[in-house]
């Protein structure tokens, strides 16, 4: 019993060190909804970006699909994907070009992502890309991933609870002064 | 006065003397012929002068014949050194990083991915990293050059960690690593590839894969003498293989613990 723990204990040590890797960046991050003209479109120096598996699924994110309250997948794509710890890898962002390395084991590593693009310049509003890792193997070199450009700020995120309840508080007083109105 | 001079003289060729014990540090130069995309390499040089790690910069000039430069980690030729969370990679940037593609020159040369300059990170003699290389091919070979100055001290020692460890001699010299002079031969040993310490050595596109056999490959599970150590996969004897200088390998370690490789140097100075 104490060799089987014992190896037991070994394989998850081995399975802890072991990943694959791969890369990811954009050369620009636009924003369409907030163009800065005087900037090429470039985005705020605060965008972000969240990395999200989808397993063997290709993804489809559009409007409704990001909470910005809980920062997860919302609507139709509610449960489809898995957000991903940025500890698992590195991320930067400068010069409006972003660069992301993650590493897995080679058993989880393969799928769809996504990284969705969430720019304080633009609230309310998220951008989203996808791409396959596939083949990859604890023993393979990293894959890379290269993008043009971004586009972010393409969709409408979910409304946060406070901002509904205004918009309901506002619909109710309209609807409140058209019957005083009669 | 003839005193003196006596003296001066025997001075001077005493200093003389003294400067060549002192002047051990051979600088050298390793070519190696790239004809697929991704290669492993060893390093064998550290920086000259020191012999410390050296410099990426200095390691592989970006003006080599053969090197791709471009803006980003698909169209640059690729550096990625294996680290305790996964790869870091290099591009060799045209510089061409700036707004709207705009030349950057402090980003001319090996730029480690989502930054913006030339690194100054180096890598240690003895280390394994990948270079990926975006038109090496059978039919378009790139000679890639190392320089620097050759390891001169007496071992190398590389901490072997449990599961993956990209490995690499030191040493401007094969490496025979079935034999125990290496000191490749304080693993884990077992009967099979599963249970054993692995090698695997990149070639053609593939991995050739030796384990750390205990001999008991016999009828039974019989203890073979013959197989009493470094056994490529499918064979029943130890292996005569070699890990080419200035290549790299993986080694697998199925021990739940670090140990140390501790490598003597194979020539003398």
């Amino acid at each position: 019993m104490k060799k089987m723990m014992l190896m037991g204990l070994v394989a998850l040590t081995v399975g802890l060190v072991q990943a694959a890797t791969f890369n990811w960046g954009t050369d620009a991050s636009m924003n369409s909804q907030n163009p800065d003209l005087g900037d090429v479109g470039y985005t705020s120096p605060t965008v972000t970006f969240q990395l999200v598996f989808f397993g063997g699924t290709a993804p489809s994110v559009g409007n409704g699909n990001w909470d910005i309250t809980t920062s997860n997948l919302a609507g139709s794509a509610s449960g489809t994907g898995t957000l991903v710890s940025w500890s698992s890898g590195s991320y930067n962002y400068a010069l409006g070009s972003a660069f992301f390395s993650y590493s897995a084991d080679e058993a989880v590593i393969n799928g769809w992502y996504g990284v969705v693009i969430l720019d304080s310049a633009s609230t309310g509003y998220f951008g989203f890309e996808s791409f396959q890792v596939s083949g990859l193997t604890n023993t393979s070199p990293p894959a890379s991933f290269q993008l043009g450009s971004t586009e972010a700020g393409e969709f409408t995120t979910v409304p946060e609870p406070t901002s509904m309840a205004l918009l309901a508080l506002g619909v109710a007083a309209v609807g409140l002064r058209r019957k005083f109105r009669k | 006065m003839k005193k003196l001079m006596t003296a001066c003289a025997a001075c001077v060729l005493a200093g003389m003397v003294s400067a060549q014990v002192e002047s051990v540090n051979i600088v050298g130069y390793m070519s190696q012929t790239l004809t697929t995309k991704n290669n492993m390499i060893g390093l064998n040089f550290g920086a000259v002068g020191t012999g410390a790690a050296i410099p990426i910069v200095d390691l592989i000039p970006k003006n080599q014949e053969g090197l791709n430069a471009g803006a980003n980690v698909v169209t640059g030729d690729n550096i990625s050194v294996l680290g305790d969370s996964g790869y870091v990679t290099y591009f060799l940037c045209n510089g061409n990083i700036g707004k709207g593609g705009a030349y950057v020159a402090a980003a001319d040369g090996w730029v480690k991915g989502g930054e913006s300059a030339v690194t100054t990170d180096a890598i240690q003699v003895g280390g394994a990293f990948w270079f990926i290389s975006q038109t090496a091919a059978p039919a378009a070979p790139v000679t890639l050059t190392l320089a620097g100055q050759v390891a001169a001290d007496a071992t190398i020692t590389k901490t072997i960690k449990p599961g993956l460890n990209m490995i690499a001699n030191g040493y401007a010299a094969e490496i025979a690593f079935a034999d125990p002079a290496t000191g490749l031969s304080v693993g884990t040993k077992g009967a099979n590839v599963i249970t054993a310490d692995n090698i695997s050595i990149l070639a053609g596109g593939g991995y050739t894969t030796y384990f750390f056999c205990n001999g008991n490959i016999g009828k039974g599970g019989a203890y073979v003498a013959a197989a009493d150590g470094w056994v490529k996969g499918g064979d029943s004897a130890v292996t005569t293989d070699t890990v080419p200088a200035g290549a790299a390998a993986w080694y697998i370690s199925r021990g739940a613990a670090n140990f140390d490789w501790v490598c003597p140097r194979p020539y003398s100075l």
